[in-house]
């Protein structure tokens, strides 16, 4: 087991209200459950159903349009009440009402190890595509549906991100750690490495249920120092390492349990967090379901964040839990002026910056979904590669990108960003870093594809 | 608070997109935003978002020069009653002189920031809260005021609009007003009588700064303390020169709280401190002179002329200082070093912090776009 070490002044060291606490709570099922496919903007879908069609849990709903055979599935049985679109009629959420007296699932004979052990890596990859875990697994740099020509030269699994809201290992691997094992045995099928990292916070618990084995890294508590990008970059040794896969821990659950059981995991552990959440804990509850019932009810002028602190999206209260999210953290979301804001001492302000008083103590803060200034121009502070935990210039990058150097911003490390958004958090002059960094590398995909 | 809000929420609409005073949104946001810090969702992830933002960022400059600049005043009044009045009577001399100088700074300042932001459309940026306040610093106190109008007007104008405002200009702003000023006016900036504001109708005295002192036979230290310039006097700065230049105690105390905040890179200090003490040893352990700044020593230089002042707030201004962290160290090492030499071997032109941090200004790029370079090669690929 190794220690993999990130230098304090890289990681987000504020403490903050709302941490869930490990309690796991079981709410009734939803009425409701979506596919909300989280994808870069460059993989286009394409529907193979459409309203009011009924579908059963693991019936596929979605196909790459490069690539017809990797497939998205149904969380659900039930009928299909709602196609959601957003932007250029992109499909954001299938909404599925679920059949409430017997909800039909597609299922297969399991596959056990020896029957793992024995099968090809082609069979495997069509049997992953096909049951809709494939785009579960994302490949660096464009966390793109990884390539299914060559084995990952590394995967890099990390149980948690050091996301103070994101949920404790402890709890989502409790009671499934053969469904864990089983995932990693497919995973290692498909990998030449296998990287499995905790945070030191968790790895006693991990020791008591006997699953510290299976860990080779050991990471810092802090966020992002658990970040599979920012870990890929302490460990990768050369250029072919940057084609590495990730996949998050409870979607290797899923994966492992798919196998053990033939039928598709339906189920997710969302930590619910933040000041305003009526009891920031764990709930066990089906995968995609509407955010409103996994929060419960929530004061008006909050928003709530799906995914990580500082990756999520604010989402709308009728939405519902994207794929391979795992938190939900209730904050407040309304604008705000502030008489003389920028001379207060700011007791109880959240600042990665030495100019609050907050800076000097330990108390727990709270924060809200609001910009705290106006845009300006960069004034080169450096703070932003300051906290970069890969060890960018996001300002270069930045200044490459809006100069049209793709090149200049390729060699800088364009494509190292793991877009844990640090650099934006703590830019004073409220510069998208991390936005325009994942823009450009998604840009930089797009020119590759023409060629 | 809450009638002046209701003022501003009345007003707010003649100011937005199709109202009557569109075209002056600039200036009225500028004063909005003063009183009441905008706090908007935010629109891309991370939604959440950092307290700090320019204007507390600049704020911090600005408190932490608080302290230079009253002592400035105080000192002002000080050297023109000789020390021998009430406290409170000295500085009240002071700030009535001082406080024009501000006054005009900041008001031509801002005309030409309101007019470049109401041209361009775009906000009236905070850069200028500190431009505004150090180039009254680096001039003498007898400056005439049409000489500060004009001076600040090229500073920020030449030195920074036409570059495209806050965050793009090349040369530190304030230094520039000050260079254009020395080398149109140098009768007003230079020799040893404008350095002290005197009794009308006296004859002026001689108050020449420490940095005249030199050139006369024997050596430089003692010529230095005999003049009456001991190093504690330089250090706490009860003695003629640029408003704000004379206490290194003050200027180095607002370094450190600039350091300790992160406001201001503590690499670009430190390395100019060490850039002095390295040159003026070597310059002192070479034959030289005797009796010049080229064998002072590096207490004398450190403490002497503006370069606490320079190293603290003008060079750590972070647009024209390089980027990078190693950039950082190598421009402030190479200011200070230009200090020293400019001091010690060009006896007819004293004062180098000016020129030395306007000249790294200029090389910041080439400083950055190696060290980037060099940084980047020490990745592994990944294109």
């Amino acid at each position: 087991m190794k220690r993999l070490k990130l230098a304090k002044t890289k990681t987000f060291h504020s403490q903050l209200n709302g941490v869930p606490d490990t309690t796991l709570n079981f709410p009734d099922p939803p009425d409701t459950v979506a596919l909300v496919p989280v994808t870069p903007s460059f993989v286009k879908l394409k529907l193979l159903v459409r309203e009011s069609d009924v579908v059963k849990t693991g019936t596929p709903l979605l196909k790459d349009k490069r690539d017809p055979m990797v497939q998205w599935v149904s969380p659900g049985g039930g009928t299909i009440e709602a196609i959601v679109r957003g932007a250029r009629r992109v499909v954001q959420e299938i909404v599925i009402r679920l059949d409430s007296h017997t909800e039909p699932a597609d299922t297969f004979a399991p596959i056990t190890e020896e029957i793992l052990d024995a099968m090809p890596r082609e069979a495997l990859v069509d049997l992953l595509k096909q049951r809709g875990v494939w785009p579960l697994i994302r490949q660096f740099p464009f966390m793109d549906i990884p390539d299914v020509n060559s084995p990952f030269p590394l995967t890099v699994i990390s149980l948690h991100t050091g996301d103070p809201f994101a949920p404790s290992p402890a709890v989502y691997l409790k009671d499934q750690q053969a469904c864990f094992l089983h995932g990693l045995a497919i995973l290692g099928k498909l990998s030449e490495n296998l990287v499995v990292t905790v945070p030191e916070q968790f790895l006693s618990q991990l020791k008591i249920m006997g699953m510290s084995h299976e860990v080779t890294h050991v990471t810092q508590d802090r966020y992002p120092a658990g970040d599979p990008g920012v870990i890929l970059y302490q460990i990768k040794k050369s250029a072919a390492d940057n084609r590495a896969c990730t996949m998050a821990p409870q979607d290797l659950i899923a994966m492992g349990s798919l196998f053990l059981t033939g039928q598709y995991h339906t189920k997710r552990v969302y930590a619910v967090a933040g000041t305003s959440a009526r009891s920031p804990a764990h709930y066990l509850t089906r995968l995609g379901s509407p955010v409103a019932h996994v929060v419960g009810d929530i004061h008006t002028g909050n928003g709530v964040i799906t995914g990580g602190l500082f990756t999520g999206a604010l989402t709308l209260r009728d939405g519902h839990m994207g794929l391979s999210t795992s938190s939900a953290i209730v904050m407040d979301a309304t604008g705000k002026d502030t008489f003389f804001g920028f001379a207060w001492p700011g007791r109880d302000l959240v600042s990665e910056s030495g100019t609050f008083v907050s800076g000097l103590g330990s108390t727990s803060l709270s924060m809200d979904a609001t910009l705290h200034g106006e845009e300006r121009a960069c004034i080169n502070c450096g703070w932003c590669d300051k906290k970069c935990p890969v060890d960018l210039l996001p300002q270069f990058i930045m200044k490459a990108v809006w100069a049209g150097e793709m090149d200049e911003a390729l060699s800088l490390g364009l494509l190292d960003c793991t877009g844990c958004g640090l650099c934006t958090f703590v830019c004073p002059s409220k510069i998208d870093l991390a936005a325009i960094m994942g823009l450009a590398a998604q840009t930089c995909y797009r020119e590759r594809m023409m060629l | 608070m809450k009638p002046l809000k209701s003022l501003f929420e009345k007003t707010d609409p003649h100011f937005k997109t199709g109202g009557r005073f569109y075209r002056f949104r600039g200036i009225y946001t500028a004063t909005r935003t003063f009183f009441f810090l905008p706090s908007p969702v935010t629109q891309t992830a991370p939604h959440v978002r950092d307290n700090i933002d320019l204007k507390r960022f600049m704020s911090f400059v600005i408190l932490a020069l608080l302290p230079v600049t009253l002592f400035g005043m105080f000192n002002v009044g000080y050297q023109y009653h000789g020390g021998e009045a009430s406290l409170f009577e000295m500085f009240l001399t002071g700030a009535s002189h001082v406080l024009p100088i501000i006054a005009v700074a900041y008001g031509v300042g801002f005309f030409w920031e309101i007019v470049f932001a109401t041209v361009r459309g775009h906000e009236v940026t905070e850069g200028l809260l500190v431009t505004g306040l150090l180039f009254p610093l680096t001039l003498p106190p007898t400056i005439p005021l049409w000489q500060v109008a004009l001076g600040i007007s090229f500073g920020v104008v030449m030195g920074k609009e036409v570059f495209g405002g806050t965050g793009r200009n090349l040369l530190n702003p304030a230094l520039t007003a000050r260079a254009f000023v020395f080398f149109s006016y140098p009768v007003s900036m230079s020799g040893n009588a404008v350095w002290q504001v005197t009794v009308p109708g006296v004859d002026a005295v001689s108050s020449a700064t420490v940095l005249s002192v030199g050139g006369t036979g024997g050596n430089i230290q003692n010529m230095i303390v005999n003049a009456g310039f001991s190093l504690d006097r330089l250090f706490f700065g009860l003695h003629p020169g640029s408003i704000g230049e004379t206490s290194a105690f003050l200027c180095f105390a607002g370094a450190v709280f600039l350091m300790v905040t992160r406001v201001a890179s503590f690499r670009i200090i430190l390395g100019g401190i060490a850039g002095v003490i390295s040159t003026a040893l070597v310059f002192q352990a070479l034959p030289g002179p005797a009796d010049t700044w080229f064998s002072a020593g590096p207490l004398y230089h450190i403490f002497s002329g503006g370069f606490a002042l320079g190293i603290s707030f003008m060079a750590t201004d972070p647009v024209s200082a390089p980027g990078t962290d190693s950039g950082r160290w190598i421009y402030g090492f190479l200011i200070g070093f230009f200090t020293v030499l400019l001091r010690a071997v060009n006896p007819a032109y004293v004062e180098g912090v000016m020129l030395s941090i306007l000249f790294m200004n200029v090389f910041s790029p080439l400083i950055d776009h190696v060290t980037v370079k060099i940084t980047a090669a020490r990745r592994i690929p990944n294109v």
